[in-house]
């Protein structure tokens, strides 16, 4: 005889707390009932109208109202409950309640988790609750059964993304300010794609899926497309878990060692899509997007702390290899910068080596030309900026801003280098392309490329220089870690941040 | 089993908060933490709790450094943060089902213990109340139940009496008593030092992140001070007892309060015991003799300015 307690208490004990804690409160709150009453009663409207309208409509009545059914269904899912989701871990967040957790069993991963399936659990409930009313849709006209599926699964993965997203960004929540602040850019941004993703879908039940993905290589579009859907989401999770992650916790290191890994895979795919297109400006797409990601995160590397810690220390290999490939994913301001600097190498050389080996891979000189700029130049900017604004931080206002918002600094200085020359040309009417000098996307203009990737390169010069020691002293201290656990003190100049 | 504190030390930035920190709690220890506002307090505690790592330094039990492997550490460590519970939808016995699930106990043991610990912290009753309905006391004891879900050898506490009512502080003091008894080593930081003195058994004094004083309650407050209040009390007149007093090596200050004689004396126990001799010598008449034992107030208030980083 099967013994169901048993396996249910089995099934208890394994499942994630974050997810019971959730579920039970938000099944107590009137906010999901209220949402989910609110839906049933506009599906149930919607589709009555729809019926009441058949006799009289056009032939599309079915594919209109499996539309505003859908538009319903992501306002919910898409839109509402990833929200909130977001603004409740914001929240807890603001009041440190998640960090009692850090001293019982369960991970940081365990949270952003527990918080995601919890979330997940309500859409798959909305959606589940919306089925029906779609697979009616169909005995109106104009609905295409497959289709309604293929949307419904991109549609959920999208919502998937969309949750972890806005747990990402409640993640970073730490104050009234930055959850305000961080809650407007995640409406901003939820809003927008909502209306995106309706206008796409609407677009798909229309005209079809393959107006989106092509008809030739429909099943590697989608493919691709799932891909990155999912890459982009597992980045955020492991993104949002390294932000909650405890002070002194190797956190950087899953994110770097995901990041690498999805840049090698993007890489592949990129690849293949060349060689059965036959088309290589792919490529250029893979390295644009490439260079301006690892860019973006050179400014995070720049805002990591900068002293080893023992939770750290105690992570490093002791042989040679395993040393190097701890240091290049650890976390860590130098760690970082090399890491960053070695992808956006290694995306460099991908392209350079891809014109170099195969001649039906290559491109015209100007291409390649353009995109060593952009690459160089871009990246130049980006790096002479985060530097500058880490040595700003640190010699002079480490007393006021705390290492995590180098970042800001770094906007700043970018600003400042960018805006301030063009001031200088309104005052002294002048319009030179010198005056643009400082902007990092000057690069994009043929007037000024030149000249502003030559003015990157020297401030990247100038940057590395006034902060040799810092970035050295860093390196010194991960290879000789063992020596630091032994006398258990770092140096002094390692000032601790507040994280 | 013995937390051992060595050399403990945090920065911020260029601000010290804790420097060269170093004293033990045993179990059944009742420690008072106590220091001035920034004095440092809540992040040793925070160290200690394995929430944030010191710059140095290092927190040893059984001779396995929780800095380094934290998990040993929150095995026998429990918490209780200066802030109370804040989650209002969820009800005492979900929130302790929560906690118990975080520190993996399995469903065989959760409901029972769970129960256990609701009656231990008088909560049975509050049980299905959600922690937004409870008051200040109600849901201190709810933190101390969580804090000691997984049976920890030590607690740690960040202010736990602070907010609440005379009575709910009354019942805090004999719920720390019965965990003492238990086993527990506590290190209790708050500022009500009149209630630590009559709890603890031992303090930590701390300015500036700088250990000022740790000993047992008895050792800080009666040698903490050279000069020591001397009361006496006799049956033949206190203004004779007074003007010989005066003239003695060691005595000042003699002050007249009601029945008995004040003084300020200087000498050791040694000297004290001379003194005795020589007032029965002297057919003084004297009935009481003893040292005015300082209080943990009157201590704290002595040897710390007041300064924070």
């Amino acid at each position: 005889m099967i013994n169901f307690a048993g396996i249910v208490e089995k099934i208890d004990d394994r499942l994630n707390p974050i997810i019971v804690k959730e579920l039970r409160q938000v099944v107590r709150g009137r906010f999901f009932w209220g949402v989910l009453v609110l839906f049933l009663g506009f599906q149930c409207a919607v589709l009555s109208l729809s019926i009441a309208d058949r006799g009289m409509s056009n032939s599309s009545v079915g594919a209109d109202t499996l539309t505003f059914l859908f538009a319903i269904l992501f306002l919910g899912c898409f839109t509402v409950i990833p929200l909130y989701s977001g603004f409740r871990f914001a929240k807890e967040r603001g009041e440190s309640s998640e960090e009692l957790l850090f001293i019982t069993t369960i991970t940081p991963q365990s949270i952003i988790r527990g918080k995601f399936a919890a979330s997940m659990a309500f859409v798959l409930l909305i959606f589940s609750a919306f089925a029906p009313f779609m697979a009616m849709t169909f005995f109106l006209s104009g609905v295409d059964m497959p289709m309604m599926f293929l949307i419904l699964f991109l549609g959920l993965l999208l919502c998937g993304v969309a949750t972890i997203l806005q747990i990402a960004l409640g993640s970073l929540a730490r104050d009234v300010s930055a959850f305000n602040l961080l809650r407007g850019v995640g409406l901003f941004i939820q809003v927008s794609m909502f209306f995106t993703l309706t206008s796409m879908v609407s677009d798909i039940i229309r005209y079809g899926a393959s107006r989106m993905f092509g008809l030739t290589n429909f099943q590697l579009a989608l493919t691709t497309t799932v891909f990155f859907i999912v890459g982009a989401g597992y980045f955020l999770y492991l993104a949002a878990a390294a932000v909650v992650s405890p002070a002194g916790s190797n956190r950087m290191y899953p994110v770097r060692r995901f990041l690498t890994l999805f840049w090698l895979l993007s890489f592949a795919f990129t690849a293949y899509w060349a060689y059965i297109t036959s088309e290589v400006q792919i490529f250029f797409a893979w390295s644009f997007i490439s260079i301006i990601s690892l860019n973006f995160m050179l400014v995070v590397s720049v805002s990591e702390r900068d002293y080893l810690t023992r939770r750290v220390a105690k992570e490093i290999p002791d042989n040679f290899w395993g040393s190097r490939y701890a240091f290049f994913f650890s976390s860590g301001a130098a760690n970082g910068l090399v890491w960053c600097l070695a992808l956006i190498g290694g995306t460099i050389a991908a392209i350079t080596l891809l014109d170099q080996i195969n001649a039906s891979y290559a491109y015209s000189s100007s291409t390649l030309s353009e995109f060593y700029q952009f690459a160089f130049g871009f990246s130049a900017y980006i790096f002479a900026y985060s530097l500058i604004a880490s040595f700003i931080r640190r010699v002079f206002l480490s007393e006021y801003i705390s290492v995590r918002n180098t970042w800001v600094v770094a906007l700043i200085v970018c600003a400042v280098f960018a805006l301030l020359p063009m001031f200088f040309g309104i005052f002294a009417g002048s319009n030179s392309d010198v005056l643009m000098i400082g902007n990092p996307f000057s690069i994009v203009s043929h007037r000024s490329r030149d000249l502003g990737t030559t003015f990157a390169i020297a401030m990247s010069i100038v940057a590395l220089v006034i902060n040799f020691p810092w970035l050295l002293r860093q390196i010194k201290e991960f290879f000789a870690a063992s020596q630091v656990l032994s006398h258990a003190e770092s140096p002094a100049e390692s000032l601790e941040e507040s994280e | 089993m013995v937390l051992k504190i060595r050399n403990l030390r945090k920065h911020f930035g260029p601000t010290v908060a804790v420097q060269n920190l170093s004293f033990d709690i045993c179990d059944g220890d009742i420690i008072g933490f106590v220091g001035p506002n920034g004095a440092g307090k809540t992040t040793t505690l925070r160290i200690l709790a394995t929430l944030d790592e010191p710059t140095c330094g290092d927190i040893e039990l059984d001779g396995n450094s929780i800095i380094e492997k934290p998990e040993i550490g929150r095995e026998v460590i429990g918490f209780v943060p200066d802030g109370l519970p804040v989650q209002s939808d969820i009800n005492v016995h979900e929130y302790l089902d929560f906690f118990a699930r975080a520190y993996g106990i399995k469903s065989s043991r959760r409901a029972k213990l769970i129960e256990d610990l609701e009656a231990f912290t008088n909560l049975t009753d509050k049980r299905e109340k959600l922690l937004g309905s409870l008051s200040k006391g109600m849901k201190q004891r709810v933190s101390i139940a969580r804090a000691l879900i997984h049976d920890p050898k030590f607690i740690l506490m960040d202010e736990p009496a602070a907010g609440l009512d005379p009575r709910a502080r009354i019942e805090l003091r004999e719920l720390l008593r019965v965990l003492a008894r238990q086993g527990k080593g506590i290190l209790i930081s708050s500022h009500i030092l009149s209630e630590l003195s009559e709890i603890c058994t031992s303090a930590v004094i701390i300015e500036k992140g700088e250990l000022l004083k740790f000993g047992s309650i008895d050792e800080i407050t009666t040698h903490e001070s050279h000069v020591r209040k001397l009361i006496l009390k006799t049956v033949s007149g206190l203004e004779e007892l007074s003007r010989f007093m005066i003239l003695y090596p060691g005595i000042e200050n003699p002050v007249v309060n009601g029945k008995f004689l004040e003084v300020d004396f200087s000498g050791d126990d040694t000297e004290a015991a001379a003194l005795l001799k020589e007032l029965i010598n002297k057919d003084h008449k004297i009935i009481e003799f003893r040292f005015k034992q300082q209080n943990l107030e009157s201590v704290f208030m002595n040897i710390t300015k007041g300064e924070v980083q």
